[in-house]
């Protein structure tokens, strides 16, 4: 790297120190530490009926019987997990703390220039970095002109803790109904601490007009570290909902702990996709995000379908199985990812697909690269049960190793018990073929550019399936993820 | 866990005892192994490796590694096979062939000792890392003798070895030892028939190890076919030298409960790894092939297929796993898994797995699992051959494929004979 580029850096990484993220609001702020107390507290807050609390307190105490069985954090990921100091984290912060800006010009002059490489328009880059957007945009009526047009649909779509309020009886109805808190160490954190999060509820035979998105809802940026989304999608109804943004984002919490719940009744179908850019750490593996989820749909009626799609570029740490419940007879299950990680980053990612009703299928595309010094794992699992006749399954995962210090690994496992299942899995592990590079150089190609087409070549048949504008950002933020690592 | 601390004294026991009779053979290696085991204890359902696989279950309170004698008396399959044939009962040599082609040793571990300790020292418990493996461990530290097949440098044993594998304790754990070393540019083929004879409740948990020096080549078959109420742990450990070759196809057809332990360490370059293998899971059979390949070293390429056929409560566990190391470059690595659900109630587990740490490399799996090609069964029926024998002519022949990979045509033959008595019995 130049000269010049490595003092760039250098003020860049001087700059978060400059406008840090420490800056104190005065906040509603639950004293660091993890007790039935604090679950009280979060719960008083948020002013929650008495069976939500003990919901939560079954979740903690369950989470407890984990870290005293000595277990604690699963240990079979492809990760290096730092430990977790779980009464060091403070769980209840209203508001978040945010920097509070004035104007574009303070901004870290590395997100600026990611923003406009992406072609986020201005308006959108000051709401992102979390200057006061009232000033320069009225988001509100925005949002309000968005909430009318779902309204009139019988949409419910709202942050949770709205919905607790408001539609009581959904959320004791679905809650936990896809990942109970006994499902594994992050959801039982998850289920006692949960802050906020999202729900959306789909009602018979509505077609959701426009893509749902986290994006729409300005109270919902700020609830990072332990959300909770779920989704519920009633007969012959359908719905895209986007996670995430395309966008760096920086906070300030290093544990996030998700859980993401869908429900598919009958003919009905959810598209879910997330582009995750959280945080990676720096180039030695200092700080960045831990992003630990748990996202799981069920295609509780015949004729369903999930699909999720996923860009994973972010994280220091990603651990996260989007994964589908075939219950329904005829029913659908879909995963696509492209995982990138390059400097220290660890990835282990994947998908369940869990065949139960009959005639169901599932598709699993996997694209890993990795670069720099970073571990990308592929992780899932298919099984088909004994009263699951027909059920097919693909999976294909696919490596691709961008120098010689990364590693890309595959861990699938197929679990069949019914004889009329077909079940197909292939993997690869390549790196750029010296004759693709040659044939770009010779055509005039810079070998940087070479190595982004190629890469988008092989991440295309999954971006493809992102929303059509997300997925023209999602290219470009490979395409800038790439510029560091690769050359 | 009891029976664990009660294998681990009766060890002690014999080790004392051989300390106490003044020969010490190869304790320290005996007494790490078993100190490897003692620390690992025997896997439980917990333990990744064994999720599947229940066997520390067969390791009931009152086992012990008291053997039964006697001797099996019974026609042996491959006993017309033309080479050089031994016999072992529960894991020991019956006697030394007569007439060796020159350049070959075959004894008992312990007559090797007391002829070349440095030999024997140098070469045992050299392929297996006692910290894996907690039964090659227990196997390692439990082994008073075993056996040792030499090929001296530059031999080339045109002969196959036929090794004919008897149990008659029905009780107590067996575990042979056996070590084949191939020196620099030797080259032996060698066959194992664990038979049907003998002992039915027999539990053998044995270690094998074979090094193959630079420019060596080793040729392995191994053939499982004991009963039904049989308990088989089957560790193989391979260490190759540069330019080696190795190939192994490990058929499991016999067994209540199998697990092979197939471990590969080619460390150094340009080396060749083959490993095949073939089950066939009846009954209530459990049938596990555990394969692990450990690209150490640049240059290398390994080859892998691997067929199972579960039928009734059957279950089948397939895991494969290829690791290059970092600066292994130029790997080319294939593994293949295949398996075929004839009945409802049969289950198969396959966790096929890639962990690469070098980019130069080609490395792929795949695994499928299903039924028979409709297509196929289709255009078989469209000739006039009626479903159930169209059924049986291509399971046999999607068994064949492993099978034909065997150099040994007599043996071929044989396991031709068997797949069709298996698959016909099992159709009717």
């Amino acid at each position: 790297m130049s000269e010049n580029g490595t003092e760039l850096l250098h003020e860049v990484a001087q700059s978060e120190y400059k406008y840090g993220f420490v800056t104190d609001i005065e906040s509603d702020k639950a004293p660091a530490g993890l007790s039935e107390d604090t679950i009280r507290f979060i719960s008083a807050k948020k002013n929650e009926p008495s069976w939500l609390l003990e919901w939560r307190l079954r979740a903690y105490r369950h989470f407890v019987s984990l870290m005293e069985d000595g277990d604690g954090l699963p240990e079979w990921a492809h990760l290096n997990i730092p430990p977790i100091d779980f009464q060091a984290i403070s769980y209840y912060s209203a508001p978040k703390q945010k920097p509070e800006l004035e104007s574009l010009d303070e901004v870290d002059p590395e997100l600026i220039d990611t923003f406009n490489k992406l072609g986020i328009p201005l308006a959108e880059q000051e709401r992102l970095v979390g200057i006061a957007v009232d000033v320069v945009m009225d988001s509100v009526s925005v949002t309000t002109t968005f909430n009318k047009e779902l309204e009139k649909n019988g949409i419910i779509f709202c942050s949770f803790s709205e919905a607790v309020q408001n539609h009581p009886e959904l959320i004791q109805k679905y809650l936990g109904s896809v990942v109970p808190h006994t499902d594994n160490f992050f959801a039982a954190l998850n289920s006692a601490v949960f802050s906020d999060g999202s729900f959306c509820y789909i009602p018979k035979g509505v077609k959701c007009p426009v893509e749902l998105s986290t994006y729409f809802r300005i109270n919902e940026a700020g609830t990072g570290q332990f959300e909770r989304t779920l989704i519920v999608a009633d007969e012959d109804s359908y719905v895209s909902y986007l996670e995430g943004c395309t966008a760096p984002q920086r906070d300030e919490n290093q544990l996030h702990a998700a859980v993401v719940e869908i429900v598919a009744h009958d003919d009905a179908e959810v598209k879910y996709s997330t582009i995750q850019n959280w945080y990676p750490g720096n180039s030695e593996g200092v700080g960045g995000i831990y992003n630990f989820v748990t996202k799981r749909g069920i295609c509780q009626g015949d004729r369903s379908k999930i699909s999720w799609t996923q860009l994973e570029t972010g994280s220091s740490i990603t651990w996260k199985y989007p994964s589908c419940i075939l219950k329904g007879d005829d029913s659908v299950g879909e995963f696509y990812s492209v995982a990138f990680t390059k400097g220290m980053q660890q990835a282990d990612t994947g998908t369940k697909m869990i065949h139960i009703g009959k005639n169901t299928s599932s598709t699993i595309i996997s694209k890993g690269i990795s670069a720099g010094k970073s571990q990308n794992s592929y992780r899932g699992l298919v099984k088909v049960n004994r009263g699951a006749e027909n059920a097919r399954n693909f999976s294909q995962c696919d490596s691709m190793l961008l120098g010689d210090r990364c590693g890309a690994h595959t861990f699938p496992y197929l679990e069949i018990s019914n004889p009329t299942a077909k079940v197909e899995h292939e993997a690869t592990t390549s790196k750029i073929g010296e004759d693709q590079i040659f044939y770009c150089l010779q055509r005039g190609i810079s070998e940087q550019d070479a190595i982004k087409l190629i890469v988008n070549g092989f991440a295309k048949e999954i971006l493809a399936m992102l929303p059509m504008e997300f997925a023209v950002e999602a290219r470009n933020l490979l395409a800038i993820e790439l510029e560091g690592s690769v050359g | 866990m009891q029976i664990e601390q009660k294998l681990l004294n009766e060890i002690n026991a014999r080790l004392e005892r051989q300390d106490a009779n003044g020969g010490n053979g190869w304790a320290s290696t005996r007494r790490l192994a078993a100190g490897a085991f003692k620390d690992m204890g025997l896997p439980t359902r917990r333990s990744e490796a064994y999720k599947y696989t229940p066997v520390a279950k067969r390791f009931t309170d009152n086992l012990s590694l008291e053997n039964e004698a006697g001797t099996v008396q019974a026609t042996r399959a491959l006993e017309q096979l033309d080479g050089i044939h031994l016999s072992t009962t529960n894991g020991l040599l019956d006697s030394v062939p007569a007439h060796l082609p020159s350049g070959l040793t075959i004894s008992s571990l312990v007559d090797a000792y007391q002829g070349n300790r440095v030999f024997v020292n140098d070469h045992l418990s050299r392929a297996f890392v006692a910290e894996r493996d907690a039964f090659s461990s227990l196997a390692a530290a439990a082994a008073e003798d075993g056996i040792l097949i030499h090929v001296a440098a530059n031999t080339a044993v045109d002969q196959t070895i036929v090794i004919h594998h008897d149990n008659v304790s029905s009780s107590g754990l067996v575990q042979p030892r056996l070590l084949v070393v191939a020196d620099k540019g030797a080259s032996v083929q060698i066959i194992e028939h664990f038979g049907h004879a003998g002992a039915s409740s027999a539990f053998e948990n044995r270690i094998a190890e074979m090094m193959v020096a630079d420019g060596g080549s080793i040729d392995h078959v191994l053939i499982f076919e004991r009963s039904e109420e049989a308990t088989f742990v089957n560790g193989l450990h391979v260490y190759q030298e540069g330019s080696s070759h190795y190939a192994t196809n490990t058929i499991t057809l016999g067994g209540g409960m199998v697990r092979n332990n197939l471990h590969f360490l080619p460390d150094g370059e340009e080396c060749e790894t083959h490993l095949n293998g073939l089950y066939i899971a009846r009954g209530s059979q459990h049938i596990d092939n555990h394969t692990f390949v450990d690209h150490a070293k640049p240059n290398c390429e390994s080859n892998e297929l691997f067929k199972g056929i579960v039928a009734d409560t059957a279950t089948g566990v397939f895991n494969g796993k290829i690791l290059v190391r970092q600066d292994s470059q130029k790997i080319n690595a294939y593994q293949s898994s295949k398996s075929i659900l004839l009945d409802r109630s049969a289950s198969i587990y396959a966790k096929p797995e890639l962990e690469i740490y070098a980019d130069d490399v080609r490395c792929s799996h795949g695994a499928t699992t299903g039924e028979l090609d409709e297509d196929a069964l289709f255009y078989l029926r469209a000739r006039g051959i009626p479903a159930e024998k169209a059924r049986l002519l291509l399971l046999e022949a999607f068994a064949r494929d492993v099978v034909d990979l065997i150099k040994e045509g007599s043996v071929r033959d044989y396991l031709y004979a068997r797949l069709h008595a298996i698959l016909e019995a099992h159709a009717s």
